[in-house]
């Protein structure tokens, strides 16, 4: 008789930035079923939002995310302003394609590290993290700020990007262009990375629309949805950059994808010093907002953002719904954990790059000694390397 | 497609159906709850696949809830809004047209306690195991502790 186990993953884990469990139903060393629990760690953010003015909220919403901050706060000044029928200035709405460039560049070479490090590889990870302060100075050069660089605001942006910069900021583009053509490079031919990504965690086209799939997790899948493209916002209307997909639809595609984003985000973001327009970087926004309503989408590092906004007219919004992008992709990260080995469990979720997660150290229990053993997802990722 | 078109589509099929366009790319319809499955398949056979989350805004003074079905089509993002009555407050399930919408219905049935009719996983999303039963915390009669 078939005999399957189930195994609950997480919720703590140190490898992971935020609690979730994933309980997988595995027989013998296959996975077979998934159910991912996110009920760890609700904020109540949306909540927060109802009893906050709207610039109160600004600041409350970089604080959602840390590493796509930027997008957060553009997807909700933008809903604001269309509420309030204010139009920002071209050059406000070039720097924030600016920054948003940037975050993306930094979130995905973060995420070829933790990649590297999920199978167990982490000299790749000491080697785009390295990479990855270039774009952390990059930011704090313009904002100040490494992390939370609170550049939006409702009308506009805080901070002008200085001319005496610009220099250093092109530097910084051609040393992180041709890092990201290393790592193409090796993503492409190192047999390390091609054995434990090629074939893992295949998600068909299908399923990843059905599923409503979003970001470099849908592209992957041959899904051309990129909302820059879909439902240009800001200056990207103006913007030239392709939008990068793979067919191969497993973890080697979306690191394909991810990989080849980058080099468009910096195709994009020399597109901007070179036209950047002169002028003005806000207007000023009344404290009050009319009623109203707004939907706003953009393209976090992740995928698709959107947030409603409704205004009752009072100083506080009546409802701010926010939808990130892993959200709408945890149901596809089930549908990818079928069919994997355990091993492969870290580096098929670490591919959807969750933001909200994750999870912990591993206990497994064989049943027939009922002997329990915790282990780290990482020490997991390593089992199959040393076999 | 012109989002003036996608209204015009609607209202073909729908007459009198009050379909609004606040601005390009953007589409309201304004639906009986009663229509929303109808509405949603008729959509999905015009190629909308996705569902980019379902907002849900309690009006405690009117004493409705309105929902608000976010579907992305090409360059337009639809969403098909509903009213339901905030006493008994149920709607039915849209993952039959609609797989994605799932995670969204899970979740507004954790947060404003409406109830979704034969949705395929009624297990809570966001809210705790522990949380107690009957508060919902995004209704507007919801006391933060």
């Amino acid at each position: 008789m078939k005999e399957t186990y189930r195994i609950p993953v997480g919720p703590q884990h140190p490898g992971f930035k935020e609690p979730m469990r994933i309980d997988i139903t595995v027989d013998g060393e296959l996975v077979v079923d998934t159910d991912i629990i996110v009920s760890f760690n609700h904020r109540g953010v949306e909540k927060a939002t109802e009893a906050r003015t709207y610039l109160q909220n600004l600041y409350l919403i970089e604080r959602v995310c840390g590493i796509c901050s930027h997008t957060h706060t553009t997807c909700y000044s933008q809903a604001v302003e269309e509420i309030l029928g204010l139009e920002i200035p071209g050059r406000a709405k070039y720097i924030r394609c600016f920054i948003a460039e940037l975050e993306r560049i930094q979130s995905h070479l973060l995420w070829v590290g933790v990649a590297g490090h999920e199978i167990g590889w982490d000299t790749l990870l000491m080697y785009s993290w390295r990479d990855r302060e270039t774009i952390n100075d990059m930011l704090e050069l313009i904002s100040g700020n490494r992390v939370h660089y609170a550049m939006n605001t409702i009308g506009g942006v805080r901070r002008d990007i200085a001319p005496e910069n610009v220099k250093d900021l092109r530097e910084g583009l051609t040393y992180l262009e041709g890092r990201t053509e290393y790592y193409i490079h090796v993503i492409t031919k190192e047999e390390t990375f091609l054995n434990r990504t090629r074939g893992i965690g295949h998600l068909p086209t299908k399923t990843a629309k059905e599923l409503c799939a979003v970001g470099p997790t849908v592209r992957a899948s041959d899904v051309k949805m990129d909302i820059r493209r879909d439902d240009p916002y800001a200056a990207y209307p103006d913007l030239d950059f392709d939008v990068v997909t793979s067919d191969a639809g497993d973890v080697w595609g979306r690191s394909i994808v991810k990989t080849g984003e980058i080099l468009q985000s910096i195709r994009i973001c020399r597109q901007i010093l070179d036209e950047i327009p002169v002028g003005e970087i806000r207007v000023r926004a009344p404290p009050k907002v009319p009623a109203g309503e707004a939907v706003s989408r953009c393209e976090a590092p992740r995928g698709e953002l959107i947030y409603y906004v409704r205004s009752d007219g009072g100083s506080t919004p009546e409802r701010i719904k926010i939808r990130s992008p892993t959200l709408a992709n945890w149901m596809v990260a089930t549908e990818m954990l079928k069919g994997v080995y355990i091993a492969d469990v870290p580096i098929v979720v670490d591919a959807i790059d969750p933001c909200l997660s994750c999870s912990a150290r591993v206990t497994i229990t064989d049943h027939s000694t009922m002997k329990t053993v915790i282990t780290s997802l990482g020490a997991l990722g390593n089992q199959k390397q040393r076999r | 497609m012109k989002s003036g078109e996608v209204a015009r589509l609607i209202q073909e099929r729908y007459p009198g159906t009050d379909v609004r366009v606040p601005r390009e790319r953007r589409v309201m319809v304004y639906i009986p709850s009663g229509l929303l499955i109808e509405m949603l398949a008729f959509l999905k056979d015009q190629g909308v696949t996705h569902i980019s989350t379902i907002t849900a805004v309690d009006r405690i003074k009117e004493n409705i809830f309105e929902l608000l079905y976010h579907l992305s089509w090409e360059n337009n993002e639809i969403s098909v809004r509903i009213e339901i009555p905030r006493e008994t407050p149920v709607v039915p399930t849209v993952t039959a047209v609609l797989p994605g919408a799932l995670t969204y219905e899970r979740e507004i049935q954790d947060m404003f306690g409406i109830r979704v009719d034969h949705i395929p996983n009624p297990e809570k999303l966001l809210l705790p195991d522990n949380w107690p039963l009957g508060e919902y915390p995004l209704r507007k009669d919801y006391v933060v502790k």
